[in-house]
């Protein structure tokens, strides 16, 4: 088990949620669970992952920057627990948890 | 403790219990009066003819003489484990014998339940954990899965096992973890009449088993909980 | 938009427990109540090095279903099967408490759960002894108690008992009901007499179909979200039915149950016994295909 935390400071852009929490995936056999917030980060980000597969910090790094890059969310707090996801359901459930955050 | 000697020590001023092989039942004197006793012995299964013979029992007592206390004895070793039960509706029967305990207590029974042998996992929920309050002895066994089961399912040495279970109460089997937790009001020990006197004297109408398991630490968050969604 | 066109269709058994309870009640009106954003989840599970889960596997809150207020839990039975544990329990017992309150027209409980979770085996079996104290006071004030199985792990162990002591109960072909599993049969009395692995053999002795065929369970329901939504109006406004009579009726005829069937082997046998000519076609025939066999008894 580790646990992991990422924070980026302001990175220009804004989320425009229209709910204060979404909670995507289950914590089951290679699946993860994405728990995304709004919370006053003055318009960074912080990722708190806790993961049962140690020793994939550079990939979790990757992954999110990718997130951050795509969407330059803002404001934004996501908790993850994970239990043995590949890169891409991991980048699947982000993108999924910050549609429904912003979904009208 | 067998069955007879702890009637015995239960109620020095006489009983009149007829045993069968696996059940037993009758009525026992205390000085607030008649009490019902209905118990097992010989730790059997809860299969489906058990159930309904400890079922009629019940119905009897809040049929016949309604409100009187009721003091069930406690010897099982789990729910049946056979085909035919489960094909049956083993759950739903397990779940009516559950409901008579729960009524009878709506009903203005005392329901205490003692367990003085073993009791485990289906057997422990369906005849035991469901009375007003659950007493204990301190040479019985209460249990879900002993712990080298549990070992095996969780892929841990029981040697891990066994260290953890010394300062975390919520798995492993024991009478002192189910007091700990809460489950067990108390342990029942010396003069067992003056025990039984004072549950008969016990409040039943609120559920104080999650409260009990975080004063004594063994359950620090049912409570809470509950509690905070109760309110909110 | 697509999870609106999705609602209708949605398949049951493949849905999280968060899309069951959005499918079911009407467009948001649903209040999470100790939400993941609490922060609160298993004490325990770090101990065995077995990940948490922010709601530790069931969903706890209030909506309106065709207009009636409801209070519903519903248990995730891809997080460690469902399995429940002290905070999962407490969960369930607090929304339960807060029905005496708050007073919804029903109590909703989605189950899809194996029972007591073994790393938390005392609390999660006291959370079960006080899940069922807590359910059945919500059914002595007249509430009534619907209990929903059609989830991969159906409801087995201390959840098959809770589900003992609903008002009604529903469940899907799919859906399973028990207290000990078929691997655990298997291991007590030898594969001769039942193979866990055949799967056939374990619907016939614990699936839907057969609990509804003997009466164990009260609605057999097509496997989406939509026909238990249905199912379920189609019997509110109704009051909770938790009574002596009620009682002294159950043990009638479950005395009867054991009586008529007793030294039953398979599930066919209890079929024909019920007067079935053909019970080998039950586990072909649709859900109403086999209501409308069952209505020309």
């Amino acid at each position: 088990m580790e646990h992991l935390e990422y924070e980026f400071k302001e990175v220009g852009g804004e989320t425009a949620a229209a709910r204060t929490y979404v909670l995507v995936g289950v914590v089951a056999s290679g699946n993860l669970e994405v728990l995304m917030e709004v919370a006053e980060l003055e318009g960074g980000c912080r990722f708190s992952i806790d993961t049962s597969a140690s020793g994939f910090s550079q990939s979790w790094q990757a992954v999110i920057a990718d997130f951050m890059e795509r969407f330059r969310p803002g404001n934004v707090l996501v908790s993850i627990n994970d239990h043995g996801a590949s890169p891409a359901v991991v980048s699947l459930r982000l993108d999924q948890a910050y549609e429904m955050l912003v979904e009208k | 403790m067998k069955a007879k000697e702890i009637l015995e020590k239960i109620f020095p001023s006489g009983f009149a219990v007829q045993f069968g092989e696996q059940v037993f039942s009758g009525t026992g004197e205390t000085s607030s009066g008649t009490i019902a006793v209905i118990g097992t012995a010989n730790h059997p299964v809860l299969g489906l003819s058990i159930i309904l013979e400890l079922s009629e029992l019940l119905l009897r007592v809040m049929r016949d003489t309604p409100g009187r206390p009721i003091l069930m004895l406690v010897d099982n070793d789990g729910q049946k484990m056979a085909l035919e039960d489960e094909l049956l509706g083993l759950n739903q029967y397990i779940a009516h014998l559950v409901k008579l305990q729960d009524l009878a207590r709506r009903r203005g029974h005392p329901v205490i339940a003692l367990v003085y042998g073993n009791s485990c996992a289906g057997g422990f929920i369906g005849f035991g954990l469901c009375a007003g309050q659950t007493y204990a002895t301190p040479d019985s066994n209460t249990s879900v899965m002993i712990l080298p089961a549990i070992a095996r399912v969780t892929k841990l040495p029981l040697e891990y096992l066994e260290e953890l279970s010394k300062t975390v109460a919520v798995f492993a089997p024991g009478v002192d973890n189910f007091e700990r937790t809460g489950g067990v009001q108390s342990v029942w020990e010396g003069d067992l009449n003056r025990c039984l006197e004072e549950a008969l004297q016990k409040e039943q109408s609120v559920d104080q088993r999650a409260e009990l398991g975080a004063q004594r630490g063994g359950r620090p968050l049912a409570a809470k909980i509950s509690k905070q969604i109760a309110d909110a | 938009m697509k999870n609106k066109k999705r609602q209708s269709t949605r398949n049951y058994l493949e849905a999280t427990a968060r899309q069951r309870i959005s499918d079911f009640l009407d467009k948001g009106t649903f209040c999470e109540l100790f939400p993941p954003t609490v922060g609160v989840s298993s004490p325990h599970l770090h101990y065995f090095s077995i990940p948490r889960s922010f709601d530790d596997g069931v969903v706890i809150g209030e909506g309106m279903l065709g207009g009636f207020p409801v209070a519903v839990v519903a248990q995730e039975g891809r997080f460690m099967g469902g399995a429940i544990g002290e905070v999962h329990s407490a969960k369930i017992v607090g929304l339960l408490k807060r029905c005496l309150r708050s007073r919804p027209e029903a109590l909703l409980f989605l189950f899809d759960s194996g029972g007591v979770r073994l790393q938390e085996a005392n609390a999660g079996e006291l959370g079960v002894a006080e899940i069922i104290r807590a359910l059945l006071d919500v059914r002595a004030t007249g509430i009534p108690v619907f209990g929903v199985i059609g989830g991969s792990c159906g409801a087995f162990g201390g959840a098959g008992i809770i589900s003992g002591c609903c008002d009604i109960l529903m469940v899907s072909e799919e859906g399973r009901i028990g207290v000990s599993g078929p691997e655990v049969i298997e291991t007590n009395m030898g594969v001769e007499v039942f193979d866990a692995r055949d799967k056939a053999l374990v619907w016939r002795t614990y699936g839907g179909k057969n609990r509804f065929l003997q009466g164990q369970a009260n609605e057999l329901v097509e496997n989406s979200v939509a026909e238990f939504r249905a199912a379920i109006l189609r019997y509110l406004p109704c009051p909770a039915n938790y009574s002596l009579e009620s009682l002294e009726k159950e043990y009638k005829e479950l005395k009867k149950r054991a009586e008529k069937f007793s030294g039953s082997h398979d599930a066919l046998e209890v079929w024909r016994k019920l007067g079935f000519e053909e019970p080998e076609k039950i586990p072909a025939l649709t859900t109403d295909e086999l209501k409308m066999l069952r209505e020309k008894k």
